[in-house]
């Protein structure tokens, strides 16, 4: 096969008219497409007022965290000088434990004290 | 008025909201769509349903139009965009549904006949190769492009295309041959 005998070929296509109703048919989808509802636009005025109230609730959170964090230290401190006092605790706790159980184990077997 | 004053006052009608404008871009433009569609895929009503998709899309696209290149080439870009993303859509050439065969190219009574069978398989041939070799043969040979609008066209550079024509044809030779066609049995049909 010559190149130039392709060359030929190739532009010696034969071509095709286009149907008598192809302009109309082109036509009512134009139309159809032109009286369309146009598509939901984005809604920016709300996703711009969802993004500010994100901003301003983020600031506070920010503010208030600060000021806990100052608070802190001062809770921090009454919990350790509980900690010097905390066997005692413990104890008051488990003898109240035991006086409960004492006091409930005639209701548990099912007969007066 | 020249064709691309007659289309950029046409354009300008459609967006300034008369829809109707569009029917003498479309009326001018007709022929030159389908044609190029009909090489995507030989078939007629393929192409025209191609060619309708190209002009919807030119439509939506007509404010996108700055006038940096001619009317038509844009049109044709469109169309040809157009064409690429429906044969991706296929995902096969729309041509595929029907196999090209080896012919028989032995003389005989029935071989004038076979001659414009045999240059309709050529040109079928050419929707077998790789798409960027494809679509820089059917866009460079359609309506006697030259290849400074054939490239602006395909939005690629003018030696990019020379390339991609060369390495075309010799895959569509090559091709040919394997099919059994001899260019010079087609040549004395076109002649």
């Amino acid at each position: 096969m010559m190149p130039d005998e392709l060359d030929e070929i190739l532009r010696s296509d034969e071509t095709i008219e286009p149907s008598p109703g192809f302009v109309s048919a082109v036509m009512r989808a134009t139309y159809r497409e032109s009286t369309e509802l146009p598509p939901l636009r984005f809604p920016w005025s709300r996703f711009g007022i969802g993004v500010a109230a994100c901003a301003l609730m983020t600031g506070s959170a920010g503010v208030l965290w600060s000021r806990v964090e100052v608070a802190a230290p001062r809770v921090l401190i009454h919990l350790a000088s509980l900690s010097s006092v905390l066997p005692q605790l413990a104890y008051a706790t488990a003898i109240l434990l035991i006086t409960l159980v004492l006091l409930s184990l005639p209701r548990l077997t099912g007969r007066d004290a | 008025m020249s064709s691309d004053d007659q289309d950029a006052a046409a354009a300008a009608r459609v967006i300034a909201g008369d829809p109707g404008a569009f029917g003498d871009i479309v009326r001018r433009w007709q022929h030159r769509l389908v044609n190029l569609a009909w090489r995507f895929c030989r078939h007629q009503a393929t192409a025209e349903d191609m060619a309708q998709e190209a002009f919807l899309k030119a439509y939506r696209s007509l404010g996108g139009f700055r006038g940096e290149s001619q009317f038509s080439t844009w049109l044709t870009a469109v169309a040809l965009n157009t064409y690429r993303s429906r044969l991706r859509q296929d995902r096969q050439p729309l041509l595929g549904r029907k196999p090209v065969e080896p012919v028989d190219t032995a003389p005989g009574p029935q071989s004038a006949l076979q001659q414009g069978q045999r240059a309709e398989l050529v040109r079928r041939a050419v929707l077998t190769l790789p798409a960027r070799y494809r679509d820089a043969i059917l866009v460079y040979y359609f309506e006697d492009l030259d290849i400074t609008e054939s490239a602006r066209v395909l939005g690629i550079a003018e030696g990019t295309l020379k390339a991609q024509l060369h390495r075309a044809r010799e895959l569509l030779r090559s091709r040919c041959e394997r099919l059994g066609l001899r260019l010079s049995d087609l040549q004395t049909e076109i002649s």
